[in-house]
């Protein structure tokens, strides 16, 4: 049997002269070049002289004057220094999730899951962890403009109520509106309200991350548009069609944590699902498949009607006559095979534990019909797939691209005077065919609300701020109906109003402020008798306990695939464009958090490359990170590659998203223009995937990389290591424990290379770790996705700066958790056969820290409840900590990163937590401010249980934050605590015990689920 | 060839003095007892027992302590209501001195700043005395609801009219309690009473009986209070 191989990127699996040369160097860039700011290091030590000196003369002062403000007139239940929480809820793209906002004296902090949501349990996604740094984003619109000079809203209110009164006059003739989805019933309500005042106007709605394909094909499954929420808890086998439905794709919070459960793994008993992906890109989803049919987009079509083509086979399913003519195999043995098995395994569970099929955004029409017919045979239909009114958008809306592109047509027919933009972003975001901005210049007077003077807002008459969901009120709809309130934590704070407050003025309502619109229209809806009391109720949950639809999720059978027909082939080279994880499509792209995450499977950041499989590299005769020309649809794009493995042949992947310009507002970059934008070589026609060319235009492009020069040295590689250990679920039940020993393969435990080690008997006393409490973290290796939510959190909960492009190229991010990602593949087998491990790595606080005994001013140390500690103000900035960290998950700060931030970025910082200055040492400390906290509230509850409640509610950001509940923290001194619990799982282990660190973090080993019958 | 003296060459060579053979000597004891001064003027002028005890700025009202907290014997709890509660104590809004203020003295020209403040809604700026450092996460709910008196930190504030520092709020002070708070244990509720006295003034042995009973248990280490 073939041997599996571990590594990190290509140059080390082919174990390349660069990568050798890259591991002998300590650092991966010249140390000696110049600051960010231009300082040379002799400069710098001249500067550093004279503060030395004048700092003598400063130390003779005897103290500054302080002011303490107390507010004059204090309001209700605020205490100064004690957090507020608030409910409340927003949506991206129409995908809604629940939250909590912490608040300090009216500031805003930190965004968590609201834990009682009951679509979303408290989970989030990176961006929604992030919406707290667009908020104080200074490069945020701060007046209405006209024609490109600030003015103030009073001037545009009573402007704009000119101009729509004569519109109102007219009856709307001319007048168009763009929106963004807005799952909203009051915008809903002020939508039908602005068709009766404007009859002839238009109203169109666009996302450049469209779900115009589902729609259209539910809509040919039952007649009308429907939404498919899926609950991946009720199936044992799930297959994603070219979806990434635990990444970026929809409801990523519930199908994340509904899918982990059935994951889990306690005892062997436990069963667990198994997850197929067929996909050409390589997304988070994929990563996660126990198998991955790696196919181009445009075959997946193929595949779906090869597997209908089995079903057909079966004499007992009732399978729909319209389908049959596109029936037929794909005629590729390896894909046969694969459908056959898949075929079989689904239809295995029809009648017992169920299933799940997943079409993805990208496919077409007939994919999403299809799989409508393929649940409802399997008897999905109301277990794990439940279809409900597509409320992200008005019903008379054709879809994204069509409104997009009949607004456009409209717009060179010269037929719109007037074009209110509510939010949207279209001359970015709109395909590059319709050459929308020259379209948008030829409406009379453009209207425009937005966040930034964007793209949009540039071209416009009218440029009016828009508030962040933090700053106004709203309600949102869960794709299951769930209702939430959008409840703000702080007044505006640039005068910016909501979509709902502009549609409210263009409408002329008599209610102008969004909670009083919001609330007059419930109140309409829900009758005035005990709204009151019913109102507040919503707004302490955050969400309504009734569902908005009531219980009635459509049940009945799909009708079939109507008219649509297969879609043709795409020859050669085709390319996918996929919404980034981080900057969705665009709309995060000035969030300076979300732009230095790594991307989960190339890693890089601050940009995104067309990233290509290593045979279509070589096959085009690219090299990782060589400049090159996109071409698709008849228009070309300078990029650059990046060169990864797993994704399909002759496939290209695009993320949408990129290269906006914001005026270089961030810290530490250079152009403020930030990767490459796709969208000029999408097509209303071709959007998702289109025939596609790519050459290199010579040289080579800057990528910034993380987890690529810190890999060890051959000898102490992963042989010897094995940090991540995993098994085959058959495997893992005939030797349960097999984590203890290393990895699991081909059934036996994998032979660690002979290390010589000194005996594991510390050269030191060993500590005593003697406090009440013991703290301790259980990582599930089979519950995490690699989606990176734990990494943005820890950033907004402990104050972290991002660093910028060039100091990441450095190798000096500062995360204080690193996503380490693991690409397995056979011995013998192209590097594109691969599967993947994410590991999430923070400071694993050993017991006997190897970086406490180098510390020569004791600023690190241990407590007696075993944190390993980082005094900040007594760190001199050595680094022999980090040298000596076996974790590598120390972290340096290199400059002074967080006081060159603008002001507003100040106001959303935590203040529990010290802000780093420049030259200490810093790491996750298990958010040492919530252990605190919850102790302190331990010791002044009343009663023991409240106290130990008190204890086992402490939850560090990162395990707050997980969608899928994979982190737990806790006291390990407790054995009913959770930790504790699963800690003791046979799955169990911890990295490099030989070595007698002692870490306090465990990691449950992964096991995958593969199919007998395909082999692993 | 050289020369002993260059440039004068025939003139006599410059000769120390004979006294200056005593110099070392006299130095010598001076220089025993410098290192010492040095160290003993820096050990206290440079430590916050100096450059911060006695600390007492004026402030923008004339409030009085001792007249409110002593004379009028205002429980401390009514002004600094975040004290049980949260990290802060909290100086007062403006609304907490008008609530007396509005019938008590509300012509009083010493309360001018306080009406104003009251009518225009900015705050009155008063002059912080008590700062520990920014890395410092000081708690004073923990503090009081283990029940340390107020005094133990601020010292006698009922017989103060203004108000100064009493203590140098140092790290080794934060310590010295830390490692032996049967010091300054009291009986629960008693934390706000100034000039407090333990039945039969052994304050040792109240303090250990409460350290037992309560398990009061401060920590010692860096995150204790540094994050």
């Amino acid at each position: 049997m073939s041997k599996k191989r571990y590594w990190r990127n290509l140059e080390e699996l082919e174990n390349t002269p660069e990568f050798q040369a890259a591991l002998a160097r300590e650092f991966p860039e010249d140390e000696t070049a110049k600051s960010p700011d231009g300082t040379s290091r002799r400069h710098f030590i001249g500067l550093m002289g004279a503060s030395i000196a004048l700092s003598g003369v400063t130390g003779c002062v005897r103290r500054p004057v302080q002011h303490i403000r107390p507010y004059a007139k204090a309001p209700e239940d605020l205490i100064p220094g004690i957090a507020q929480h608030y409910a409340t809820a927003t949506h991206i793209a129409g995908r809604t999730v629940g939250l909590v906002v912490e608040a300090h004296e009216g500031r805003p902090t930190k965004i968590e899951g609201n834990p009682d949501h009951p679509q979303t349990f408290g989970g989030t996604t990176g961006m929604h962890q992030a919406m707290v740094l667009n908020l104080f984003d200074p490069a945020r619109l701060k007046q209405p403009m006209q024609g490109g000079k600030g003015t103030d809203w009073a001037a545009a209110t009573a402007a704009l109520k000119a101009q729509f009164d004569t519109l109102k006059a007219n009856g709307g003739n001319g007048f168009a509106v763009l929106s963004e989805a807005l799952p909203s019933p009051t915008a809903r309500d002020l939508r039908e309200r602005f068709a009766a005042a404007y009859p002839n106007a238009k109203f169109f709605t666009f996302e450049s991350v469209h779900d115009d394909n589902q729609r259209a094909g539910l809509s040919a499954a039952f007649g009308t548009p429907h939404v498919a929420v899926h609950r991946a808890n009720e199936a044992r086998v799930v297959v994603s069609f070219d979806s990434d439905f635990l990444g970026a794709e929809g409801d990523v919070v519930l199908n994340s944590n509904l899918w982990a459960r059935n994951r889990r793994l306690r005892t062997v008993e436990d069963k667990m699902s198994r997850l197929y992906a067929v996909e050409g890109v390589f997304s988070i989803t994929g990563t996660n498949a126990d198998h991955r049919l790696r196919v181009k987009s445009s075959e997946v079509e193929g595949v779906v009607l090869a597997l209908a083509a089995e079903f057909a086979k079966d004499p007992q399913l009732a399978f729909p006559e319209t389908l049959k003519p596109h029936l037929k195999a794909t005629g590729k043995a390896a894909t046969d095979k694969f459908v056959e098995v898949l075929a079989r395994d689904l239809l295995a569970q029809r009648n017992g534990p169920g299933s799940l099929l997943i079409a993805g955004r990208r496919q077409p029409a007939l994919v999403h019909a299809v799989v409508a017919v393929l649940n409802h045979l399997l008897g999905n239909n109301g277990r794990s797939v439940h279809y409900f009114p597509d409320h992200r958008r008005f019903d008379a809306d054709a879809g994204d691209l069509a409104g997009i592109k009949g607004l456009t047509d409209l717009l060179n027919a010269g037929s719109v005077d007037t074009l209110l933009v509510l939010g949207a972003n279209p001359v970015y975001s709109a395909p590059g065919d319709l050459a929308f901005a020259e379209a948008f210049k030829k409406a009379k007077t453009k209207i425009a609300l937005a966040e930034y003077l964007d793209e949009t807002a540039k071209l416009a008459d009218w440029a009016l701020p828009k508030a962040h969901f933090l700053e106004s009120w709203g309600d949102v709809l869960g794709t299951d109906g769930t209702l939430s309130i959008q409840q703000p934590t702080i007044q505006p704070l640039w005068a910016g109003k909501s979509e709902i407050e502009v549609l409210a003025l263009a409408v002329g309502s008599a209610e102008t402020e969004g909670r009083d619109i919001v609330r007059a229209f419930w109140k309409k809806r829900e009758g005035a008798v005990g709204f009151y009391k019913k109102w507040r109720t919503w707004l302490a949950d955050g969400f309504s306990k009734t569902p908005f639809f009531g219980v009635t999720p459509s049940y009945k059978a799909p009708e079939g695939i109507g008219t649509l027909t297969p879609s043709a082939a795409v020859g050669g080279l085709e390319v996918a464009f996929v919404e980034s994880p981080f900057v969705f499509d665009g709309r995060f792209s000035n969030n300076a958090w979300l732009l230095e995450m790594p991307d989960p499977v190339t890693k890089v950041t601050w940009d995104n490359p067309i990233a290509i499989g290593a045979a279509t590299a070589a096959k085009l005769g690219l090299k990782d990170a060589d400049k090159v020309s996109l071409e698709a649809n008849g228009k070309k794009i300078e990029a650059a590659v990046v060169v990864v493995a797993g994704i399909a042949d002759d496939q290209a992947v695009a993320y949408l998203g990129w290269g906006r310009d914001f005026g270089s507002f961030l810290p530490y970059h250079e152009t403020g223009v930030v990767g490459f934008n796709v969208n000029p070589v999408r097509s209303t026609a071709a959007a998702d995937i289109a025939g596609a060319k790519l050459s290199a235009t010579g040289g080579t492009y800057t990528l910034a990389r993380t987890q690529i020069f810190d890999s060890q040295a051959p000898g102490f590689g992963f042989a010897a290591r094995q940090l991540v250990r995993e098994a085959e679920y058959a495997d893992f039940q005939k030797n349960p424990k097999f984590a203890k020993a290393g990895i699991l393969e081909h059934g036996k435990p994998r032979p660690k290379a002979a290390v010589v080690h000194p005996p594991e008997k510390g050269i030191y006393e060993e500590l005593k770790y003697d406090g009440q409490y013991q703290w301790g973290m259980a990582i599930d290796l089979n519950a995490c996705t690699g989606c990176g939510t734990c990494m943005v959190a820890c950033s907004a909960e402990n104050n972290i700066s991002p660093v910028g492009k060039d100091q990441t190229r450095r190798g000096r991010e500062m995360h204080w958790i690193r996503m380490d990602r693991y690409f397995v593949s056979d011995e013998g087998k192209p590097a594109d056969e691969v599967q993947v491990v994410h590991q999430p790595v923070a400071c694993q606080h050993c017991e006997n820290a190897p970086c406490e005994n180098v510390c020569p001013v004791a600023a690190t140390t241990h407590s007696p409840e075993g944190l390993n500690e980082m005094a900040y103000n007594r760190c001199i900035g050595t680094r022999y900590c980090a040298n000596n960290c076996p974790f590598k998950v120390r972290r340096f700060n290199f400059y002074n990163f967080a006081k060159d931030y603008p002001e507003t970025l100040h106001m959303g910082r935590n203040p529990n937590v010290t802000v780093r200055f420049r030259g200490v040492i810093e790491k996750c400390t298990y958010c040492v401010q919530r252990i605190n906290a919850g102790r302190i509230a331990s010791k002044k509850a009343a009663t023991p249980e409240a106290a130990t409640a008190a204890i086992n509610a402490i939850t560090p950001a990162c395990a707050q934050a997980c969608p899928t509940d994979a982190i737990l923290f806790g006291n390990i001194a407790d054995k009913e605590s959770a930790v504790s619990r699963a800690r003791a799982l046979d799955r169990e282990y911890r990295l490099l015990t030989e070595l007698n660190v002692k870490p306090r973090t465990s990691y449950l080993a992964k096991v995958r689920n593969p199919n007998p019958e395909l082999g692993s | 060839m050289s020369t002993p003296n260059p440039g004068n060459e025939g003139k006599p060579l410059f000769v120390f003095p004979a006294f200056h053979n005593r110099v070392p000597l006299l130095l010598a004891p001076v220089l025993a007892i410098a290192p010492i001064a040095v160290i003993a003027a820096v050990w206290y002028w440079f430590s916050p027992w100096f450059t911060d005890v006695g600390y007492q700025p004026e402030q923008p009202v004339a409030y009085s302590h001792k007249l409110h907290a002593g004379d009028l014997a205002i429980d401390c709890r009514y002004c600094h209501v975040g004290v049980e509660k949260g990290a802060h104590a909290g100086v007062p809004p403006t609304q907490t001195c008008m609530n007396c203020h509005t019938n008590v003295k509300k012509d009083s020209p010493y309360l001018l700043p306080v009406r104003e403040s009251w009518a225009t809604g900015k705050p009155v700026e008063w002059v912080r005395i008590h700062k520990t450092p920014d890395y410092a996460y000081f708690d004073h709910s923990i503090h009081v609801n283990a029940a340390i008196g107020c005094e133990s930190c601020h010292g006698r504030i009922d017989q103060m009219v203004e108000v100064w520092q009493d203590q140098p709020l140092s790290m080794g002070w934060c310590l010295d309690c830390h490692k032996a708070p049967e010091n300054h244990l009291r009986p629960k509720g008693t934390s706000t009473v100034m000039g407090y006295t333990p039945p039969g003034g052994d304050q040792l042995a109240l303090g250990e009986k409460i350290k037992k009973e309560a398990r009061i248990n401060p920590p010692i280490n860096c995150s204790g209070c540094h994050r």
